[in-house]
């Protein structure tokens, strides 16, 4: 007698679901739909499926391992340099500033120093600031500096605002220069990051998928083996030879520096009202602090800044004046002097109070200062740092 | 949307599935018309309307003629006003300009001063493609061929069907349009042909051909600043460039196609493998050495009125077919040296014809021949001007050059000759019919851990297709 054929998983889930006098009639579109899905799945051969990826997961995470190993982390332009430099001088500097260009290019460490001495203060100064400078890179660099730091380390001092961790910079999450933290130590501190961000549980997970991408780019292997290979362009020139790694980190801003700079400089001379709308887009983003949810990225910062705290180290929030500080709420300030009373709040964002800051020829762009607004703003902020850490 | 990028992959991984999972025939012609409208839509949804109005009158002509050719009132108008309105569309996205400057420049030849008109006119992706496609099925129903199609949606599908939209292969109607009459089944699919098919063109597309552009790109920039070594190899990279290129997209088209149950002409053949010019064009770009045959050569006249009108209508298809390609006097230059070597391959023939197989050797010497003159070729196929060509031809083939500059040759080398070797086994001993047989373990295993490491020998950022621009 011949075996009855036993049926397949597909005609069994039918079997079950469907009662016997439904069968007989002819099933609906949405019916139909499931059975072709049910057949179609039937004739994938899902051990070739599964073989594959697997094949091609343990070749890709083995590629990318390697590859790291063999490379290092890839060398991130300025933020590479500078982490470089202050691990092997950590111990000459006692102040650090933290941030995004606005940082980079007005603190200018000499002059902060003298500023100190000349108030009293022997301190010296590291300006860490790198252009764009998101949550992910700051609280990166935060923590290395925390975990790893030296005795002679006295203040950090980051600015108000990093305006990176709203969904304008989500792009950011699969660009290369965020590639370099995409390892697997770098796992916890991503995760710490996204998930002690107080926000809707919607954003959370939008954001984590925005990493689970990059993760999965990361290890698939993209252009590791590529990147091994020798260069075919000319060398691009030295980071040395910028300069800014002798300056402390300081690299005034001139003319010829970036394209996007120089897009910015003829907007600013030739169009007054461009930053108004450039801020209110930017505000439409989530970017700045007029956006509603200003008051959690506020205590998201509080939170470092007490880490800091924690940590032994006197935290500092700087806020550099705005070329139009009309443009700007305020509500990040306001969050922090509550939740944080250890912190020193350097808030030059004051015309009032700071008119020297707003005259327009000091002004580069209306984002940053030229290096004669600089080493104004430096002096001042030197001068009030050193009163601020003698009380 | 590029085939090797990541967005590609799940818009073709859920057109795919929704596709096989339709029902009706009639159903997933539509939902593949839709998705071949978005595919080339997210370049600019602007030229979808040019599109459509391509299917639309084609496929109204075809009508129109074969109601003629069954009343048995055929009027002459119908073929001008066909290739003119076609031509039309592709003169004017494509030449207007050309010819307006050209125009200018050759009136101030003679004193006289005409002030050029030209247009700011963006060149839509494919467009020499699909107008050729949208041309060859009217042509086909002219020529009773094939039966006017009275469904317009298949017409529509036959012109747009996106793998191979916007670069080739160029296909005929009568192989396709005869697909979309019966229903296709995921049973009838070569899986693994298609897989294979696709992963190798990725490789050459997205491994080969993205790798030897930085040194292509270099040495073509400034020449002057390169030895002539450089020179020399840069030449012969842009020859493995252009061919993996373009054969790596065609792979992935007729792959991509494949799994959605069709089947494309095979367009290149180990095209630099050829022991003459004339085998040389049976390998490369099959579908448009062949449209260029069956559509321009044989209605010319082809080889049927003695050696110089032959030879005519050889240069006069090669020129057409080189300015095919762009609206500039390189491509025309490297028509000319195609058709030149056409009729100097014949007239050698004709003089001494082959007895009995070549010898190997022989085959060797003449297809390194073939090779040298088609890179020469390539130069002015590549050059951003006439003279920057004829500089780089000079160096070339004289070995020469004032640079000092050079280039790390080592690696792109080694990529080559791998290249031509695979090529050449794969010619001789059938390599990818073989790996389509091997056990599943193997066959699947495989191409996971291929597909991981093409990807890692990706260069950072996947660079467009040469043949877009044409």
């Amino acid at each position: 007698m011949p075996r009855r054929r036993r049926d397949s998983l597909g005609v069994s889930v039918i079997r079950y679901f469907i009662p016997r006098k439904a069968m007989r009639r002819r099933p609906s579109l949405v019916g139909r739909t499931l059975i072709r899905l049910l057949l179609l799945i039937r004739r994938i051969r899902f051990r070739s499926l599964a073989l594959a990826l697997m094949a091609f997961a343990i070749t890709a995470v083995t590629i990318s391992v390697t590859a790291r190993a063999i490379k290092g982390q890839p060398q991130v332009e300025v933020l590479w340099d500078k982490l470089q430099y202050y691990a092997a001088n950590r111990d000459r500097y006692s102040v650090v500033f933290l941030g995004t260009s606005r940082i980079y290019r007005t603190i200018i460490p000499e002059a902060v120093d003298e500023a100190m001495r000349e108030s009293g203060c022997n301190e010296t100064t590291y300006n860490f600031g790198v252009e764009g400078m998101f949550s992910v890179e700051r609280d990166y660099v935060l923590d290395k500096i925390i975990s790893e730091r030296s005795p002679a380390l006295k203040v950090i001092v980051t600015e108000d605002v990093l305006p990176s961790i709203g969904k304008a910079d989500d792009a950011n999450y699969l660009s290369d220069r965020v590639r370099y933290f995409y390892n697997i130590q770098s796992l916890p501190v991503f995760l710490d990051s996204l998930l002690s961000y107080p926000e809707s549980a919607l954003d959370t997970f939008y954001r984590l998928i925005y990493l689970g991408i990059g993760y999965v780019r990361e290890y698939s292997g993209v252009s590791h083996l590529a990147g091994l290979l020798p260069k075919v362009g000319p060398d691009s020139a030295s980071l040395y030879d910028k300069g800014f790694l002798d300056n402390h980190g300081y690299l005034a801003l001139k003319a010829e520096t970036d394209a996007s700079f120089e897009v910015r400089r003829r907007s600013f001379v030739e169009d007054e009202q461009w930053i108004v709308r450039d801020r209110q887009e930017q505000d439409l983003k989530g970017a700045y602090s007029a956006d509603p949810r200003a008051e959690k990225r506020g205590a998201h910062l509080a939170q470092r800044l007490a880490d800091i705290a924690e940590s032994g180290i006197r935290p500092a929030i700087l806020v550099l004046p705005q070329e139009r500080p009309e443009t700007t709420v305020q509500a990040i300030n306001t969050v922090i002097s509550k939740q944080v009373d250890t912190a020193l709040v350097l808030d030059y964002n004051k015309i009032t109070q700071y008119p020297e800051f707003f005259d327009r020829d000091l002004w580069f762009d209306a984002y940053h200062f030229t290096s004669v607004g600089a080493r104004l703003a430096s002096e001042m902020i030197g001068r009030d740092l050193c009163r601020a850490i003698k009380q | 949307m590029l085939f090797v990028d990541p967005i590609f992959f799940v818009f073709f991984l859920v057109t795919a599935s929704v596709y096989w999972l339709l029902t009706s025939h009639g159903w997933r012609k539509v939902w593949l018309l839709a998705a071949s409208y978005v595919f080339y839509g997210a370049w600019d949804w602007r030229f979808l309307f040019l599109m459509i109005g391509c299917s639309a009158f084609n496929y109204v002509m075809a009508l129109i003629v074969e109601r003629q050719h069954k009343t048995g009132a055929a009027q002459a108008w119908i073929l001008p006003v066909s290739i003119f309105a076609n031509l039309s569309v592709l003169f004017f996205f494509k030449y207007f300009n050309f010819f307006a400057t050209s125009l200018t420049e050759f009136a101030a030849l003679f004193g006289a001063t005409v002030s050029p008109v030209t247009l700011q006119v963006v060149l839509p992706v494919g467009i020499s493609f699909f107008t050729f496609q949208a041309m060859s099925y009217f042509f086909d129903v002219y020529r009773k061929d094939i039966p006017a199609e009275k469904s317009f949606i298949d017409v529509s599908l036959y012109i747009a069907f996106f793998p191979q939209l916007v670069a080739g292969p160029i296909v005929r109607a009568a192989d396709f349009l005869p697909q979309l009459t019966r229903r296709r089944f995921f049973a009838d699919v070569n899986l693994r042909g298609s897989l294979l098919l696709f992963a190798i063109g990725f490789i050459k597309k997205a491994c080969i051909a993205d790798s030897l552009a930085p040194y292509v790109e270099r040495v073509f920039a400034d020449p002057a600043t390169f030895d002539a070594i450089s020179i020399f190899s840069a030449v012969i990279f842009y020859a493995m460039q252009i061919y993996c290129d373009f054969s790596g997209y065609s792979d992935m088209a007729i792959g991509a196609a494949g799994l959605l149950g069709y089947h494309l002409v095979i367009n290149f053949r180990a095209p630099y493998l050829s022991a003459n010019i004339t085998e040389f064009w049976r390998r490369w770009h099959i579908s448009l050495s062949t449209w260029l045959r069956d559509y321009l050569y044989i209605p010319l006249g082809g080889n049927r009125h003695g050696p110089r009108r032959r030879d005519r209508n050889l240069m006069l298809t090669m020129i057409l077919g080189g300015l095919w390609h762009g609206a500039s006097y390189n491509f025309i230059v490297w028509g000319f040296m195609h058709g030149l070597a056409l009729i100097v391959r014949r007239e050698w023939a004709a003089l001494r014809p082959a007895v009995g197989d070549v010898r190997p050797l022989s085959r060797f010497f003449s297809g390194l021949l073939t090779f040298y003159w088609v890179c020469i070729a390539w130069i002015f196929f590549r050059a951003a001007t006439l003279p920057a060509a004829l500089d780089i031809t000079y160096a070339f083939v004289t070995l020469r050059s004032p640079g000092t500059e050079q280039l790390p040759l080592g690696l792109p080398w080694i990529a080559v000759i791998l290249l031509m070797a695979s090529q050449w086994a794969d010619q001789k001993y059938g390599i990818v019919k073989r790996i389509e047989s091997v056990s599943w373990p193997a066959f699947y295993g495989g191409l996971g851990t291929a597909s991981a490491l093409a990807l890692a020998l990706v260069p950072g950022g996947a660079l467009p297709f040469i043949y877009f621009q044409f």
